[in-house]
Formats: C-alpha cells, structure tokens, sequence
C-alpha cells in the first residue's frame, strides 16, 4: 500500500478553504485522490453507506476534519469514529481556525491524530498545508489488522 | 375604689383638707367647752364674792349688836360712838342685793335678811343715841330686851338660807365645770382618734390606688424600653392616666416608626438582593458578550483566510499570465504590454491592498479574541514568585530595552502575589511593555517597577482576599488628562505611530486584574511620565502555624533557585 492509494477525505463546509486546502496540497506535490463533504453528516453518510475505508480491500483513508460545520460538527464526527472500532484507525486530522487551547486538547484526548490551526495569515497557513502534504506523502498508515 | 376619679393634687388637698375640717369642728366644739367651762368658774368665784359678802355684813351686824350690848352692860358707853357704824352694814347689804340680784329666791332672802339687819341697826342707832342722851337705864332697859335677840337670831338663819342657796349654787356650777372638764378631755380624744383614723383611711384609699397605678406605670415604662405590648390602659383621669396615655401614644408611634423602619430595611434588603442579582447578570452578560464576542470573530476568521487565500492565488496567477505572455512573442507588442501594465498595476495593487486589509482584519480579530480570552479562561490560583516573573519579562525585553536606551529597575525584595501566574505576568508584561515602548525619545528612559509598602488592603470586590499595590513607573510621553479616563478601552490608540498593537493592551490588564479581585489605575503627567499601579491578592495566610514556619525557607530557595 503506498501513500498515493490513500484517499483524502476533505471535511469542509466552506468551499474557498476546500479549494484553497485542495489547492495547496496538490502544490505541494500531493497526487492523492481528494473526496470532498460538505459537512460531518456527509462525511459520517458516506462511511455507513459504503463501508469505506473500512473493508481492507479499497484504498486506506485520511480524513481532514474541520470543526465548525453545520448539521453536525467536526467533534462530533471525530467522537463517533473514535467510537467506532470499525473506524477509530482512520487518521484524523483537525484543521480548524480554532486556536482555543482547550478546543485543542479536547481533541487530542477524543484522539485525534494531529491538530493544524489554520492562520489567517497566509504564509503560515500556505506552510501548514505544505507540510501536511509532505506529512501525507510520508505518513505510513496503520495496516488493516481487524477485518470483519 | 378611688380609681383616680381625683388627680393626685385634690387628693393631696383631699389628705390634709379632710381631718383639718374635722380639727376646725373639733377647735370650735372646744372653744364653746372652754368658754362654758370659764363662765362657770367666774360664777363660782361671784358665789365666793356672795358668801363671803353676806358672811362680812352678818359679821359686822353681830360686832355692832354685841359691842353696843356689852358697852352698855359694862357701862363703858363712852366708848360706843367711836365703834358704831350702823350705816356701813346696810351699804354692804346693798352692794350684796346688787350681786345676788339675778336671783329671784336669792332677792326675798336678802331682802328678809336686809329688813332684820335694819331692825338691828335701827336697834343699835336708838342705843346709841339714849347713851348719846345720857339715859343709860333707857339704854338697858332697851338692851335686855329680846326682841332685838330674836332678830338677830332671824337674821341668822336668813344669812343661813342664803348661804344654802349660794352653797347649792355653787355645788352645781363645780358640777358643770367638772363636767365641761371632761367633755373637753372626751372631745380632745376623740378628735384625735377621729383624726388619726380619717388620715390612714383617706392614706390607705388614696395611697393604696396611686401605689398600684404607679407600679401598673413603671410595668408599661419598662414594657415601652423592652418593645414589648403595653395591654390595656389604666384608665381614670389623675395624672398617671395622663402619663399613661402619653406612654401608649409613644408606644404607637414607636410602633409606626419601627415599622417604617422595617419597611425601610426589607427595602433596602430587597434593593441589595436586587443589585447583587443585577451584579451576577452582568458578569453573567459580560461573560456572554465575551463568549459572542470570542464566537464571532472566530467566525470572521474563516472569510479572512478565503480572502487571504484567493488574493494569493491572485497574485500566484497573474505570474502565471505574466509568464505566459513573455512566452506569447508572436501576440501584438502593444495588447501584450497592456496586459502586463493590468497585471502589474490594477491586479497588484488591488491584491495588495485586500492583504493589507486582511491583514489588518486579522489583528484586530485576533486582538478580540484575545480580550474574549481573557475573560473566559480558567485560572489556576497559586502562589505567584513576582520577583522571578518580573525580571524574567525584563530578561525578555532587554533588547527592546537597549534599542529603546533606557534603564529599567526592578525591585529585588517583591512579595509574592496569588492569582493565575500566566495571568500576572501578562498583566506585568504589558505595563512593563508600554512603559518601554512610550520611552520619550527626547530624554533617556527610566522605568522602575516596585512594590508600596504597607498593610495589604481588603478587597472591595472580593473581601476574602487582601490586595499588595504594585507600580510600573516611567518617565515617557505620559498621558494627557483628558485621555487618562480611556486608556482601559478596548482599540484606544494614544501614541499609535511609536509602537504596533491593536489597544488592547491595558483593556486585557484591567479585564485581568478584575478577575483578580484587583484594581489597575494610572497616573500621568504629560511629558513627564506615567504611573500605573495595580493591586493584586496577597497570598492567604496558611491555616496551621507549622507551615507559616516552614514558608519563608521554601520562598528563600525559590529566590535563590
């Protein structure tokens, strides 16, 4: 399984940040297949229908989690795959303007993998969304080792 | 029984009036006794006068009788005219009818008695005038004979009834005296038993009525000093009913203005209940405000990073065409300058003032959410090192510090504060950061940061913490008076060209130091420097005396560590 077979799940309400992070990453020499939503029931429909990401024989996933959304927000996507053995694997990776100190541990105790803030000011973000891609392009993910 | 029909005066006139009427009855009953009692004394003096008169003029009518008699039979007659004084008898027999001449029994005695004196006298006259004459024998004859004897004799026992009479007279006068004696000994004791029996009675009734109102009044004037109910009023019209009316009014306006007083207090009750409700509302409202404030400018973020992101694909594409159009050699010269002019004046421009803007945006977003922060982060009360905290923010500062060319002096001998030292030393930072950054550039800056001595005071927004004043003094710029009042409002720029910031500075110190407990306050003085001053918790005493032993070596390594 190399980096490119892995499928980057955007979760992002807003369509600018989608495009800009989609953009950024794809700068950054990123080549993987990018699936968008609009928001975290999207993202939580999509993982029920298909059993994505979960049946070992398509391609492994990543998901990028943004936290204010509408309908139902990032947390709460975050808590139900944690909670999940099907899906608490999965790495998550909050990207969020969201720089509140607490906001940030609360996810990492609910287990998110990495926590990216996205700043304002552009070069930061730009570096941000850089290094994630590079991040991704090495980040070996776990092997699929329950398959029920 | 007197149940205060009468005042006190009329009975007071009542006690004395009373038995002096009864000593004026008494005084004039014994008075007439008195003067009965004198007028029966002076008739038994006039009855002495009588029976010592009628016995004076028998006397001298027996001398006259015998004298002449025993003159003539010893026939010394020569001797008779010199003794004889017939006419005196009778005179003093008159002067007797003029005593007894109230006396109807009495006048026919003295008269009969008077008659027989005559008799005797006239007798003893015609003796004496036959011794007179010479005719002695006449004389004799005349006085052996027996007539004259027997009247004498007569006159003896008219004498003797007159006496009788005046002697009964006189037994029955003792008798009324006697009896006047013992009346007026009865009336005087009488008197002075009725006397005495009236007094205690008219005592006793009054006495006993004004004693048992009195002690109803003490009960009542004790009751009135106690707040308690003074019950039902004595009643009558004497001056104790009076005082007693005066006591119930002054209980019923006690009363009102012990309820106007309690009415007063529930109010004033009600009002603080109302202000501290009111009070928890707008800390409730602040912190609300707060956490708007915190969502919304989180959510403006999310617009800034588009704008931020396509002003930069902006900029990224119109290289892209700008490469593009050097490789388009064969497109007219004068369209493909065109486009270069667009690319480098219009777009650039433009792409460079919305990532201006943004960026502006975006500090002033940052800044709220910062001032939101404060206000709802939690804190993590412990002791604060303040001596270590200030001259770790110095050590931070010190090349600020040195581009700037001022001096700072920091105390060496700070007490600890207590509160949340992120906190704290944000506080200190910041006032330390102005203080440098405000350095007047027309004379080398000095900045000092101590503590004022003294007795920690209590706080006023929170009683169960003692606050230590600190200062941040410098010698900048300072403030003029009338901006003095807004240097603690959120985006208040003063001095805005000699430092960066978005002003929010002393608004997240005051925010801070509230939370605190404390109070952050400044004086000024334009162009001569600036003051701050802000008072922070002491640390609490420690509970057992083993620990407050123990405290001073732990504070001693931590200096020294």
């Amino acid at each position: 399984m190399t980096s490119e077979a892995v499928n980057i799940l955007l979760v992002e309400d807003d369509d600018g940040h989608a495009t800009l992070i989609e953009k950024n990453l794809r700068r950054a020499g990123l080549s993987n297949h990018f699936t968008r939503f609009k928001d975290g029931q999207e993202v939580l429909d999509y993982f029920r229908s298909k059993n994505a990401c979960t049946d070992g024989t398509a391609s492994a996933c990543l998901v990028l989690l943004d936290i204010n959304m509408p309908r139902v927000d990032g947390i709460q996507v975050l808590k139900s795959l944690k909670a999940n053995p099907a899906t608490e694997t999965i790495p998550i990776i909050m990207l969020t303007t969201t720089d509140d100190p607490r906001e940030i541990d609360r996810c990492y105790q609910l287990g998110c993998n990495v926590y990216v803030t996205k700043p304002v000011e552009y070069e930061p973000f730009l570096e941000a969304i850089k290094r994630l891609g590079l991040f991704l392009q090495v980040v070996k993910l776990p092997p699929k080792t329950t398959n029920k | 029984m007197l149940k205060g029909r009468f005042s006190i005066l009329q009975k007071g006139f009542l006690l004395i009036g009373v038995p002096i009427a009864f000593q004026l009855v008494f005084v004039a009953l014994f008075l007439r006794e008195q003067n009965d009692a004198a007028n029966s004394e002076k008739w038994a003096l006039h009855t002495k006068d009588v029976m010592a008169k009628a016995e004076s003029t028998f006397r001298l009518t027996l001398e006259e009788f015998s004298d002449t008699r025993s003159a003539v039979l010893v026939g010394k007659e020569a001797t008779m005219a010199e003794v004889s004084r017939p006419a005196d008898v009778l005179n003093e027999i008159d002067e007797l009818y003029a005593l007894i001449a109230d006396n109807a029994e009495q006048i026919a005695h003295v008269k009969a008695y008077r008659a027989t004196a005559t008799l005797v006298m006239a007798w003893v006259n015609e003796v004496n005038d036959l011794v007179a004459g010479k005719q002695v024998a006449e004389a004799r004859k005349k006085v052996s004979d027996a007539a004259v004897a027997e009247d004498v004799k007569h006159m003896r026992s008219e004498l003797t009834a007159i006496l009788d009479i005046e002697q009964q007279l006189d037994d029955a006068r003792m008798k009324q005296v006697a009896d006047v004696r013992w009346r007026i000994r009865l009336l005087l004791g009488l008197m002075a038993v009725i006397a005495l029996v009236l007094a205690a009675a008219l005592l006793m009734a009054f006495s006993g009525g004004i004693a048992r109102r009195m002690s109803a009044l003490m009960n009542k004037a004790r009751a009135l000093g106690e707040r308690k109910p003074l019950g039902s009023p004595i009643g009558g019209q004497d001056e104790i009913a009076e005082v007693d009316h005066a006591f119930h009014e002054t209980a019923d306006r006690l009363e009102e203005l012990h309820r106007t007083e309690r009415g007063l207090r529930d109010d004033a009750e009600r009002r603080a209940t109302e202000l501290a409700r009111v009070n928890q509302d707008l800390k409730a409202k602040t912190l609300e405000n707060e956490t708007f404030v915190y969502s919304v400018s989180h959510d403006l973020r999310s617009p800034l990073v588009n704008l931020q992101g396509f002003s930069q694909e902006l900029t990224e594409a119109s290289d892209e065409l700008r490469r593009i159009s050097q490789r388009m050699t064969e497109a007219p010269g004068e369209s493909r300058q065109r486009l270069l002019d667009v690319l480098d004046n219009e777009v650039a421009e433009s792409v460079k003032f919305i990532q201006t803007a943004v960026t502006r945006a975006s500090a002033i977003i940052d800044a709220l959410l910062r001032l939101s922060r404060a206000g709802r982060i939690e804190y993590n009360w412990a002791v604060v090192p303040m001596r270590e905290i200030v001259h770790r923010i110095v050590a931070a500062m010190q090349s600020t510090i040195r581009r700037r060319g001022a001096v700072v002096i920091a105390a060496d001998d700070f007490p600890d504060a207590y509160g949340d030292a992120t906190a704290i030393e944000q506080i200190l930072g910041n006032l330390i950061g102005n203080a440098v950054n405000y350095i007047d550039p027309a004379r080398p800056g000095h900045v000092e940061i101590g503590a004022i001595p003294g007795e920690p005071q209590p706080s006023t927004e929170r009683p169960d913490l003692l606050l230590r004043t600190f200062f941040v003094r410098d010698n900048g710029v300072g403030i003029p008076p009338a901006y003095l009042p807004k240097i603690f409002v959120a985006f208040q720029r003063l001095h805005g060209q000699l430092a960066p910031g978005e002003g929010i500075g002393l608004a997240l110190v005051q925010r801070m130091v509230e939370r605190h407990g404390g109070r952050v306050w400044a004086e000024s003085q334009e162009a001569k420097g600036t003051t701050f001053f802000v008072s922070l918790p002491v640390p609490p005493k420690p509970a057992s005396p083993m620990i407050e032993t123990e405290r001073p070596k732990e504070i001693v390594t931590e200096i020294r560590s």
